[in-house]
């Protein structure tokens, strides 16, 4: 008899277990979120769980923010929203990873660790570079959701002279910028550009470097920026970033003025003024001439750069409804009404 | 209910010194020595448990550590005592909650209602560190030089990712940031403890250097939230040393009055009163 399809519904955000089967977490039978959805339906006893839940006080936060909750953090707080644009590992989990890292050994660019209300969230993006994951090399962790999830920073300069800073880093499997470079439609359900303060467009260095797709990244690059450009999602008056990734790897070759040369030239004949800067980054690194979390300091002077106020400029874009709905959860209550 | 200076959360994950900590003081507050700074006025009306762990303090033995399945989520421990600086009387409740309740504050982000009406009613909080039990955040590239080659590179093999091994700072923290939620607009007094500071002292300048040093995110949360956390950091060796060493085991049972063993250091002094952190919070309130 044919084994009949495990199409239980899992309880992790945009995992598409329930219908396709497939688990995000590529854990199969073993995933924690699976195995805890099907506790609670195994055992129903409502009387028990209305008493066990009656027991218990259920605080905010912990793993990935999802998009309705958002504005728990950001109407309490004014936030800056970073968007990492990139084909999948291209290194945009890990950068953010990196970041928490570095606060773990210490202040970063100046400014302490204030909290996160995603630890859990940036833990599991750390793993894989981490000795307890018992892998031989640093490895990305690949985020498999395709509805974005947001992590929560807290900083504070470390002269404590200005109050705490609040960003919030969305984060999404790269196959969504991938459809977003082929369609219109796909580009404008990327809401998400609008309210962002800082958008960052990611090369992949590792990619650059091999003589059989550096050509093939560049363009798919210049197709994605270009298609944004196309359906305002971007302009020259925000501007972008670009942050070539693996820097490391980058270097080792020996191919940073090559590298350099072959990605700025066209981005600055195909999108004058809209390329504010680019920064250099090794999240981790295997060459002893780059330290890890190279460029790491950068980016976040850059995630704290720009005012809140800046993000909610959208007088030259013309806001679907949702979009414009999605926006309202990221806008800080400054009425008194928090 | 409005908090009280007369109750005081001990927090800490497993194995981070509270019971023996509680065994210690519980003797201090009973015992013969002069220049108290609390004392007990009277016996509570049940010391089965305070009995059993004071015991096994005394005689320099492994306390163990208290353990949810034992039935109670928490060990109430309740004590009658005295301020010897101003001859207050004041009754005071310290409950003994086992380790594996504050993992769960982090892993699961719930906390049991009985803990949530406890901390709003306390003065404060100890919090505690075992530098032993310390999970630190290792990077493979801080250690591929020297360990590359035992590691193994198949994927197959590599661990996944298990939400109750992440770091012990970032699981403080996340308690800590817990209790800021929950007791929102309320100034929170923190003492922090490192445990076992006997091994500790020769090596680090002050208590709060060695969380500066060891746990640096915990240190900075702590330093950059000030006006949400009010805190000190306490050495405490409360057994006085090593009871795995056998020799230092047997020097430490013929101290005479076991309340001398007791180590404790603030900032630069160093010295016996085991109510110090317990005291500091009292008086922040």
């Amino acid at each position: 008899m044919e084994e009949k399809a495990d199409l239980r519904p899992c309880s992790q955000t945009g995992c598409p277990h329930g219908t396709t089967g497939i688990c995000m977490e590529n854990n199969g039978k073993e995933c924690q979120y699976l195995n805890g959805f099907v506790k609670e339906e195994v055992v129903p006893a409502p009387v028990e769980t209305s008493v066990i839940e009656a027991e218990l006080y259920h605080l905010s936060g912990n793993r990935e923010i999802e998009e309705k909750h958002t504005s728990r953090i950001t109407h309490d707080f004014p936030c800056n929203l970073v968007v990492l644009v990139g084909d999948p590992e291209c290194g945009k989990s890990t950068l953010y990873a990196a970041l928490y890292d570095k606060f773990q050994k210490g202040p970063c660019a100046g400014y302490l660790f204030a909290g996160s209300k995603t630890p859990i969230a940036f833990e599991r993006r750390c793993h894989h570079a981490r000795l307890i994951s018992l892998n031989k090399k640093s490895k990305n962790e690949r985020t498999y959701s395709r509805e974005f999830a947001y992590l929560h920073l807290s900083v504070r300069l470390e002269t404590l002279d200005e109050p705490a800073r609040h960003i919030m880093f969305a984060d999404v499997n790269g196959e969504k910028y991938q459809n977003a470079r082929n369609q219109d439609d796909e580009m404008l359900s990327l809401g998400v550009f609008h309210r962002a303060n800082l958008i960052c467009f990611i090369a992949d260095g590792d990619l650059l470097i091999d003589p059989a797709k550096k050509n093939a990244a560049k363009a798919n690059l210049l197709k994605l920026i270009g298609r944004a450009v196309q359906n305002n999602m971007i302009n020259t008056a925000k501007g972008i970033t670009i942050l070539i990734t693996k820097w490391d790897v980058v270097e080792a070759n020996e191919k940073v003025e090559e590298i350099n040369n072959f990605i700025n030239v066209s981005l600055k004949k195909r999108f004058p003024d809209l390329v504010k800067q680019t920064l250099y980054i090794a999240s981790r690194s295997q060459n002893s001439r780059i330290p890890a979390g190279t460029g790491i300091e950068s980016f976040l002077d850059l995630c704290l750069k720009k005012s809140c106020a800046q993000a909610y400029d959208y007088s030259d874009i013309v806001l679907t409804l949702d979009s414009l709905r999605q926006s309202q959860k990221f806008k800080y209550r400054t009425d008194g009404s928090n | 209910m409005e908090a009280t200076k007369n109750q005081i959360l001990i927090v800490g994950l497993p194995e981070s010194g509270k019971t023996s900590f509680l065994a210690a003081f519980y003797h201090y507050v009973d015992s013969e020595l002069e220049d108290k700074a609390l004392s007990q006025v009277q016996y509570p009306s049940n010391t089965e448990y305070l009995n059993f762990i004071v015991t096994k303090w005394l005689n320099c033995e492994n306390i163990g550590r208290t353990a949810e399945s034992e039935g109670a989520y928490a060990k109430e421990v309740v004590l009658h005592l005295v301020d010897n600086r101003n001859c207050a009387n004041f009754e005071f409740n310290i409950p003994d909650i086992a380790g594996e309740s504050f993992v769960r504050q982090y892993t699961d982000r719930t906390w049991e209602l009985e803990y949530l009406e406890q901390a709003r009613n306390s003065a404060g909080l100890l919090l505690f560190i075992n530098p032993d039990k310390i999970r630190a955040h290792v990077l493979i590239d801080d250690t591929q030089a020297v360990l590359a080659e035992f590691l193994d590179d198949d994927e197959n093999d590599a661990v996944p990712f298990d939400v109750e091994k992440s770091p012990s700072q970032v699981m403080l923290v996340d308690i800590l940031d817990g209790h800021a939620e929950t007791l929102f607009g309320r100034k929170i007094n923190v003492a922090l403890i490192i445990s076992a500071w006997d091994e500790q002292m020769q090596a680090h300048k002050s208590p709060a250097k060695w969380i500066e040093f060891n746990l640096p995110m915990l240190y900075q949360y702590l330093i950059a939230n000030p006006d949400i956390f009010n805190f000190k950091v306490f050495g405490v060796s409360a057994q006085g040393g090593s009871i795995l060493d056998p020799e230092k085991k047997l020097t430490l049972q013929q101290v005479v009055e076991p309340a001398e063993r007791i180590i404790i250091q603030e900032e630069d002094e160093v010295h016996k009163n085991i109510c110090a952190p317990i005291q500091w919070v009292i008086d922040q309130w």
